[in-house]
């Protein structure tokens, strides 16, 4: 089973604005990009060798967040009532 | 929304809940603010609840709390491509239900209750930006609705692993570092009650945990975990950032292929996924605590990296309800004097270094350089299973002594000058 899969076995409550901002600009420039390998969500790929970064389906761990060397990454939480709604935590 | 309370918690999870109760309890006004529409939504465990905490502070909760099984059988076991090593400890003592596995939703939301029914303040919904300060003092929050800054003479940071609101209030002077930090990925698989309890061969509400290492760890710092709810089954990993960033392993194919070793999907086997989750856990203890009170604030749970790991078992969900506990206490006795400055509020470090929680974290602050030792992942599983196939008679040869299967085992495996230093760290630390 793939990520997207798997995230469609868990429940959301969209945000209006996104709680997640990546600058792809750095992440191209990036030697390391691990957020590939980090992002249990799977929410960073790479398209035709450029960093993609989907906000929607991010479980909120905040991995990217320490991970992330570059600062290209801008972390917060969704607003109150928002982001993922976990049943099974 | 212009209000003012007492004390002001951030983050309706464990540690805060406990911490509104406390405080509550002794008549104080106490306000939680929780960022979820319900509390514990936010919330993932990949381990089970230590009782001991909760006997003290909530004697009749083993018969109100909603649990899952109760722990009768736990083991470890190192897993190859080909094999499981498992050590396993079963009890039937009645008594000796330690610990219980729970969905996060349902116990904290009872918890949180629990704080209510007692006179707090439950405000949903509704996310802490930033505390208020005021001549050096904390003085409340900034929340993000319109007009919404409430005061309180003391926050208290339940606010979990991310937590910002320590870090913007200066107490955590740098953030977390990858080598700080495991990385939780979990997912729960629906069976039927009677097939846990068949396949796990436990009764009524007993249930099971198991923590593995192993060659699926790709040489990354981490381990696997595998529990029973009541009609699930918890399944996942827990794995160093800083590790995964070393060795360019994909997190997500870790738990993969530990889903696939033919011992575990035997475990596994039709169950089908209903949820897919993933967390931080701090993993370095008394290393990464921050600076604990400030003027009107304090620290507490998995904001103030509280989680210790003596390698058999990880806690974390009872020294979150301890910890947030000191902190109501002292919350209390500071409000009381009408005095909210750093040099009162610095007794809660005095009282959480002379409970288990601040004993532990000492006498298991080194054990996480044990564990990170990429031999545990790597060649001892290996080695465990050549010692066990041997031992056990797999091989068909002449049965070997324990001497000659160790000797050969270790040989091209581990040098013994490692194995000499490996378990001489492991006896000093763990």
């Amino acid at each position: 089973m793939n990520t997207t899969e798997k995230l469609l076995r868990v429940n959301f409550n969209p945000d209006d604005t996104p709680h997640i901002k990546v600058d792809t600009s750095i992440c191209n420039e990036c030697s390391t990009q691990i957020c590939l390998n980090i992002c249990p969500a799977e929410r960073f790929t790479l398209e035709s060798g450029k960093m993609r970064f989907v906000v929607d389906g991010c479980l909120e761990c905040g991995a990217c967040r320490i991970s992330c060397e570059t600062d290209a990454v801008t972390w917060n939480f969704p607003h109150g009532g928002c982001g993922v709604r976990f049943r099974l935590g | 929304m212009s209000s003012k309370f007492d004390v002001i918690v951030v983050g309706a999870g464990l540690a805060g809940s406990a911490a509104a109760l406390e405080m509550a309890r002794a008549g104080l006004n106490v306000c939680i603010i929780e960022r979820a529409i319900v509390p514990g939504e936010k919330n993932v465990t990949g381990g089970v609840m230590f009782k001991g905490i909760l006997d003290e502070f909530i004697p009749n909760w083993k018969n109100e709390a909603p649990i899952e099984r109760w722990i009768s059988k736990k083991g470890i076991g190192m897993v190859t491509a080909e094999s499981l090593s498992l050590m396993q400890y079963e009890t039937e003592r009645n008594d000796g239900y330690n610990a219980c596995t729970l969905n996060r939703v349902h116990f904290d939301s009872w918890l949180a209750n629990k704080a209510e029914e007692a006179g707090a303040t439950l405000l949903t919904n509704t996310l802490v930006e930033d505390v208020i300060l005021e001549d050096g003092f904390v003085k409340g929050v900034k929340t993000h609705h319109a007009d919404g800054f409430i005061y309180a003479d003391i926050v208290i940071c339940a606010d979990g692993v991310n937590s910002l609101v320590a870090q913007k209030a200066g107490l955590r002077k740098q953030d977390i570092k990858p080598k700080d930090i495991g990385l939780g990925i979990k997912e729960i698989l629906s069976l039927p009650e009677e097939t846990i309890n068949e396949r796990f061969g436990l009764k009524g509400s007993e249930g099971c945990a198991y923590e593995f290492v192993g060659e699926f760890l790709n040489g990354v710092y981490g381990g696997a975990f595998l529990y029973t709810n009541r009609n699930t089954l918890s399944i996942g990993i827990v794995v160093n950032l800083g590790s995964i960033a070393e060795t360019s392993v994909n997190s997500r194919a870790i738990l993969e292929h530990f889903k696939n070793q033919p011992q575990i999907k035997k475990f596994l086997e039709g169950g089908s996924l209903v949820e897919y989750s993933a967390h931080l856990v701090p993993e370095v203890g008394l290393d990464m605590v921050p600076q604990l009170y400030g003027n009107g604030i304090l620290v507490t749970g998995d904001a103030a990296g509280l989680v210790i790991n003596n390698g058999f078992s990880i806690q974390g969900m009872n020294y979150a309800i301890a910890s947030g506990r000191e902190a109501g206490k002292t919350a209390v006795d500071c409000i009381r004097k009408g005095n909210a400055s750093a040099r009162e509020l610095a007794s809660y470090k005095t009282q959480l270094d002379q409970s288990f929680v601040g004993k532990n974290l000492k006498k298991f602050q080194n054990t996480h350089k044990v564990l990170a030792n990429p031999r545990i992942g790597r060649e001892y599983p290996v080695l465990i299973d050549n010692i066990a196939k041997n031992l056990f008679g797999f091989e068909d040869t002449i049965q070997p002594s324990l001497s000659s299967t160790l000797k050969n085992s270790l040989r091209g495996n581990v040098s013994p000058w490692q194995l000499i230093k490996d378990g001489f760290e492991i006896w000093r630390y763990m």
